[in-house]
């Protein structure tokens, strides 16, 4: 610890503290995720392990935050990740303004590019949302917090925990009490997160457990054992029934949204886990090949997580890579009479 | 992914006599730093040699392995070999005499039911031992963060267990597809091959699907089948015969590690035992004064940053209010 001046607190886990700190001998700025471990009965957190074992396999990959370095001090944990200045949430709480459809088709982009590398590499992480999803300080988008996050094994019969995802982020199959998913549950919260940015408001935003399920219920319909094969076998099935819905039309419910947002927001928003659009399929959906094309990063909003922020986002105007050139540079024309011949 | 992953990366050496230079270092940079004024002949009497580590290892490595199967509840096989490779992994660099295996052991196997998900609690799992529960628990609580320190937090160890799955599906699948059940005969011996393979360091050195594909052509062996002809015309139809003259010489290799291991000389381990308390590091043995001291120290330490905090921290909510009054 001695290695870094502590800037601040940037927020504070289930376990522990964040702070924003700079490296002394690097000069970088870095968050320190600290975990006392001295109180904790059964010593280091699951969370911490499996955040751990996840980011520690993976190569570097620019939508998934790093974990620098991993260090004990006195009693304590420490995790050393990139430093990142604010995520999705605020993101899409503070834009004064909706977001643009080609900002959100960027954002889109790099969470699926994000979910689709840890997919590729087995691990599903079972807690996306908009507030595990950070922003740097260029606008681009990492996935963070793999406290939840499981190794998986395609045809392993392991049991799993339901009670995982933040619960309007949830998949069906997770409310229902299944103990045997996949990573199709990823795929389930990256649609409500796409239907959230899409609506500037969250899609199933549930008051609890039972509300979660009318929510869904309320739009896509009930299910039935013919579009859900194998529903009646989860364990929660037969504890609820709602009153039969009729799907509501998703361009009723995302009114805004253009017919392939619509399209592939739909793919993601399906009852069985595996007929949802895998990451690497959504990659190439016609959605992020129709005008207008993804923003450029630059072109993303970066808000910050302190006050002070508002100057330096006046600031980043200084740099608008749109502005034309000319106006940067000073006109020749009004220079030529001062100019002064030198033999 | 094993290919890409940290064990490859970090945790695979060329074969014993690299791993046995290492440990013969650790050794060394123990008996250097403790022995400094002792002549050579006296630094052999009070310490440990390589060999003597060794033998303890492979004693500890024992007694891991009957204390998670008598688990309970039923402790999944790669529970076990994730811890085994766990204590492996750690007297690499480091010497029994600075750590003792009995402590780091215990330490092993816990981190390992946590990281496989293997889910028990420290009261659930000290139940599992005889005589001071409490005094364990603290033992193994006390030592976990260190261990995963030295084990540089690569906490993801594949074992021969899944690829060995694998092979058996294949098996069943794409060779003997006329009489699959012929196949589960070869689980039993493949299994036994697989686990005495891990009284070796066989894990240290060859891919865990490498071990696998050892055991299962073993085990067939065993029953009078040759799998040659499965390895070179169905696994590895698309290789070159570079590659799988390649990959015979490895299965041989690991046949003979396993085979070939010498056996445990039970009565050299009490003297050995004894030798090692006098020789051991006082400072990380959870029973001596200056342990639970610098334990203390620690906490006191944190403790008075803690207050020292509190305090600044009350003094300047003190200020702000002196200024809100306008004092």
């Amino acid at each position: 610890m001695d290695q870094y001046t502590i800037l601040g607190r940037v927020g504070e886990g289930a376990h522990g503290i964040v702070l924003k700190a700079k490296h002394i001998e690097s000069g970088e700025v870095v968050a320190l995720k600290k975990i006392p471990l001295r109180k904790l009965e059964d010593g280091i957190p699951n969370t911490a392990l499996r955040e751990i074992k996840a980011l520690q396999e993976i190569e570097d990959n620019p939508y998934v935050v790093k974990l620098r370095e991993v260090f004990p001090h006195g009693s304590s944990l420490v995790l050393e990740f990139e430093y990142m200045f604010s995520d999705l949430s605020e993101v899409i709480r503070n834009s004064d303004k909706p977001l643009s459809e080609a900002q959100v088709k960027s954002y889109m982009l790099m969470l699926l590019k994000g979910v689709a590398f840890c997919h590729e590499n087995n691990i599903m992480h079972r807690d996306l949302k908009p507030a595990n999803l950070l922003i740097s300080s260029t606008g681009h988008l990492k996935i963070a917090d793999f406290g939840l996050a499981r190794v998986f094994q395609n045809k392993g019969n392991r049991l799993y925990s339901h009670q995982v995802a933040t619960r309007w982020y949830r998949a069906p199959e997770l409310l229902y009490g299944a103990r045997k998913y996949d990573e199709g549950v990823d795929l389930w919260a990256v649609g409500c997160i796409f239907g959230e940015l899409l609506n500037n408001s969250p899609l199933f935003p549930g008051e609890n457990d039972i509300k979660q399920l009318c929510c869904v219920q309320a739009v896509l319909g009930t299910p039935n054992e013919k579009i859900w094969p194998g529903m009646h076998e989860l364990p929660d099935y037969n504890k609820i029934t709602f009153p039969d819905a009729e799907p509501i039309p998703l361009e009723d419910v995302v009114p805004d949204a253009a017919k392939e947002a619509l399209d592939l927001l739909k793919k993601f928003l399906v009852y069985q886990s595996k007929h949802r659009i895998s990451a690497k399929e959504a990659l190439v959906h016609p959605y992020f090949f129709t005008e207008p094309l993804p923003a450029h990063h630059s072109e993303l909003p970066i808000p910050q997580r302190s006050q002070r922020g508002l100057q330096r986002r006046q600031n980043a105007h200084q740099y608008n890579i749109d502005i034309p050139l000319e106006k940067a540079l000073i006109d020749p024309e009004l220079l030529a009479p001062h100019v002064v011949k030198i033999k | 992914m094993f290919a890409s992953g940290t064990q490859k990366r970090h945790w695979m050496f060329s074969g014993a006599p690299e791993i046995d230079l290492l440990r013969r270092e650790a050794n060394e940079r123990y008996v250097n730093a403790f022995g400094q004024k002792m002549d050579s002949s006296s630094k052999r009497e009070h310490f440990l040699t390589p060999g003597e580590e060794k033998l303890m290892m492979r004693h500890f490595e024992f007694i891991l392995s009957s204390f998670c199967k008598k688990f309970s509840p039923i402790m999944p096989k790669y529970v076990q070999g994730t811890a085994l490779t766990y204590f492996k992994r750690f007297y690499i660099h480091n010497s029994i005499m600075d750590f003792h295996p009995k402590d780091l052991m215990l330490t092993c196997v816990y981190l390992s039911c946590k990281v496989e998900e293997f889910n028990v609690s420290i009261g659930q799992f000290v139940g599992n031992l005889k005589g001071d529960r409490e005094k364990f628990a603290n033992i193994i609580l006390g030592f976990e963060l260190l261990l995963m320190d030295k084990l540089h937090y690569h906490l993801t160890v594949h074992n021969p267990f899944r690829p060995l799955e694998g092979f058996l599906i294949d098996l069943k699948t794409r060779y003997f597809k006329d009489k699959p059940e012929s196949v589960e005969r070869l689980r039993k011996n493949a299994e036994e091959f697989v686990e005495k393979s891990m009284s070796t360091d066989a894990c240290l050195i060859f891919s865990p699907s490498q071990l696998a594909l050892a055991a299962i052509i073993y085990s067939a062996g065993e029953d009078g089948i040759s799998l040659d002809n499965y390895v070179t015309s169905v696994l590895l139809n698309k290789t070159g015969p570079e590659d799988i003259k390649k990959m015979v010489s490895q299965i041989k290799r690991i046949k003979s590690l396993v085979k070939n291991q010498e056996p445990l000389h039970r009565e050299l381990i009490g003297p050995v035992q004894r030798k090692l308390e006098n020789c051991r590091n006082q400072s990380n043995n959870p029973e001596s004064e200056v342990y639970k001291r610098r334990l203390e120290e620690m906490f006191e330490e944190e403790e008075e940053e803690r207050s020292r905090k509190r305090a600044r921290i009350a003094k300047e909510e003190k200020e702000t209010e002196k200024q809100l009054l306008g004092y």
